[in-house]
């Protein structure tokens, strides 16, 4: 207790209003509004939090507006310098707007506040060119009007980097697969790695999929079934489906169309000692960074597994006169290709390193 | 993040064209128009800044609407400079087309550009060339005045001149990338 009133009296002695009209009065007013917003709930906290924004906002304009060491090139007050104060403006007003009104407050910068922070801070400098003494509209000199179309043409280009630079990071996101690719010879874009980035082509994860979604109708059924569906035309249906299964249950992105997977080779092959190798292939027919198309592998094998082996699984009223049939077992390796192995020797050089 | 792609060179190519645009034309608006050379600077960077801002907005407006398979295109042409599997001919076509109307439609832009500039920025009429006051019935020594006196500067044929300068300046800078990346030859490494 006595902590806060020393702190009291020493925020009394430091913090002295020079006077009531000046531009630190708004900010402990907004400051002041903040802390009742602490103590209140409901709609009254919304509408007094809205107005200890403004009261920042509109002090913070004061002071940078006001002080002379935010210019760039001051020299005399006759020649006023650059001045940066709609810039810092701008960027709490557009936070104002684009976090605090609509609302969706995150704690991280959205992307519509970096667009239109240029656009806000260049009305916010051409503002006082336009209000005259006592709050009336006025119309600025000609001189000053030629600036101000330099200024918003200028705001305007970098607000369109800004908004180039999120759509290059949608593009990313819908096209997961071309950060694995190399971007040397792009012309717009550059592309910094950590050296243990591990981006994975979307393929890798459809053919994890597929396996797994196989290993439903090729593993532990019997061998004879199994046949009957290594046949090609049923075979070919049975990719096509799991590859529609896949593709939906992996979150959606524009590139999944471009993937397509198939068998290597078109039909199953049969291994020397028994059993089948499904190659399956994954083929990359989107934008990529050379003429040849990419695919990803993943090699799996189906083989046969005489029931006399899984003595242990076999249900005890199976009559003992049946032929031998055997089982089938399904195992794949892991994926191979484009991208990763290029990702697997970058990997093995950092470690030996 | 650990990964981030960034369109650095973007803004760098463009502040680069930018800047050998701006010197060019306000060259030549300095020597086919009647200002001085700081308002002619002034006048070139706002009508390429327009240009730019106008080129860009199209652009976001183009790629929001185009279908599937030109996205794909748009999208290997950005991030790996190369179009998807199209023939020789139709490549340079396309190519050809596109250089034509950025050419003609900036060239619009800026036209228009620097008229609305010019006007809103006068309100007293212009002096220095004001055409003369037409008599009624003009002798001989002053249609011979007419006739020799310097014609009044045609908007339209100045930024035509001054497009192309710009426009010849940026190509070559592009023709030059063009073959830093597709053909490095070492004496020609920047």
């Amino acid at each position: 207790m006595k902590f806060l009133l020393s702190f009291y009296n020493w925020l009394r002695k430091e913090v002295r209003l020079p006077s009531a009209f000046s531009w630190e009065t708004l900010i402990v007013l907004s400051l002041f509004s903040y802390y009742m917003a602490i103590l209140a709930s409901g709609w009254v906290k919304n509408f007094v939090v809205n107005f200890g924004w403004i009261f920042l906002i509109l002090g913070v304009f004061w002071g940078t507006t006001a002080s002379n060491q935010l210019r760039i090139g001051y020299k005399t007050p006759a020649e006023p310098g650059f001045p940066l104060s709609p810039w810092i403006t701008g960027a709490l007003v557009s936070i104002y707007i684009f976090g605090v009104v609509a609302d969706e407050y995150s704690g991280q910068v959205s992307r519509n506040m970096l667009i239109y922070w240029p656009i806000i801070s260049a009305i916010i400098a051409v503002i006082p060119d336009y209000v005259g003494v006592g709050l009336k509209v006025k119309v600025p000199p000609p001189e000053k009007r030629k600036n101000q179309f330099l200024l918003f043409a200028s705001q305007i280009l970098l607000s369109c980097w800004f908004q180039f630079h999120f759509l290059i990071q949608d593009y990313t996101a819908q096209y997961p697969s071309l950060l694995a690719d190399d971007f040397r010879k792009s012309a717009f874009v550059v592309k910094w790695e950590a050296p243990l980035s591990a981006a994975t082509p979307r393929g890798a994860a459809i053919l994890d999929g597929m396996g797994i979604q196989l290993r439903d109708s090729l593993d532990a059924k019997r061998w004879s079934d199994v046949e009957r569906l290594l046949l090609p035309q049923e075979l070919n249906k049975l990719i096509s489906t799991n590859e529609k299964q896949v593709k939906k249950r992996l979150p959606p992105t524009l590139e999944d169309d471009l993937w397509q997977v198939s068998v290597a080779g078109g039909k199953a092959s049969a291994r020397g000692s028994g059993g089948y190798n499904l190659p399956l292939q994954a083929i990359w027919q989107g934008p990529r960074a050379s003429t040849k198309t990419y695919t990803v592998t993943k090699s799996c094998q189906i083989l046969p597994v005489d029931r006399l082996a899984n003595a242990a699984t076999k249900p005890l009223n199976t009559p003992q006169d049946t032929p031998s049939t055997s089982f089938s077992r399904f195992e794949c390796q892991e994926v191979k290709g484009w991208g990763l192995d290029r990702l697997k020797k970058r990997l093995d050089s950092f470690t030996r390193t | 993040m650990t990964e981030a792609v960034l369109p650095l060179q973007t803004f760098l190519f463009q502040f680069l064209f930018l800047l050998v645009a701006i010197a060019l034309e306000s060259r030549v608006l300095y020597r086919r128009m009647n200002i001085n050379r700081r308002t002619s600077v002034e006048y070139a960077t706002f009508i390429n800044l327009l240009a730019a801002s106008i080129g860009w907005l199209v652009f976001f407006m183009i790629q929001d609407w185009i279908p599937v398979d030109f996205k794909d295109q748009l999208i290997s042409y950005i991030f790996f400079d190369r179009l998807l599997g199209s023939r020789p001919e139709q490549l340079t076509l396309v190519i050809a087309a596109t250089g034509v109307v950025i050419f003609f439609s900036a060239f619009l832009i800026k036209l228009t550009g620097l008229d609305v500039l010019e006007a809103s920025l006068q309100e007293r009429p212009k002096g220095g060339d004001e055409s003369p006051v037409r008599r009624s019935w003009p002798t001989l020594t002053h249609r011979l005045d007419e006739a020799v006196a310097p014609p009044k500067p045609n908007h339209a044929t100045t930024i035509l001149l001054a497009n192309a300068y710009s426009y010849s300046a940026i190509s070559l800078l592009l023709f030059l990338r063009f073959l830093q990346i597709h053909n490095p030859i070492n004496n020609l490494s920047f």
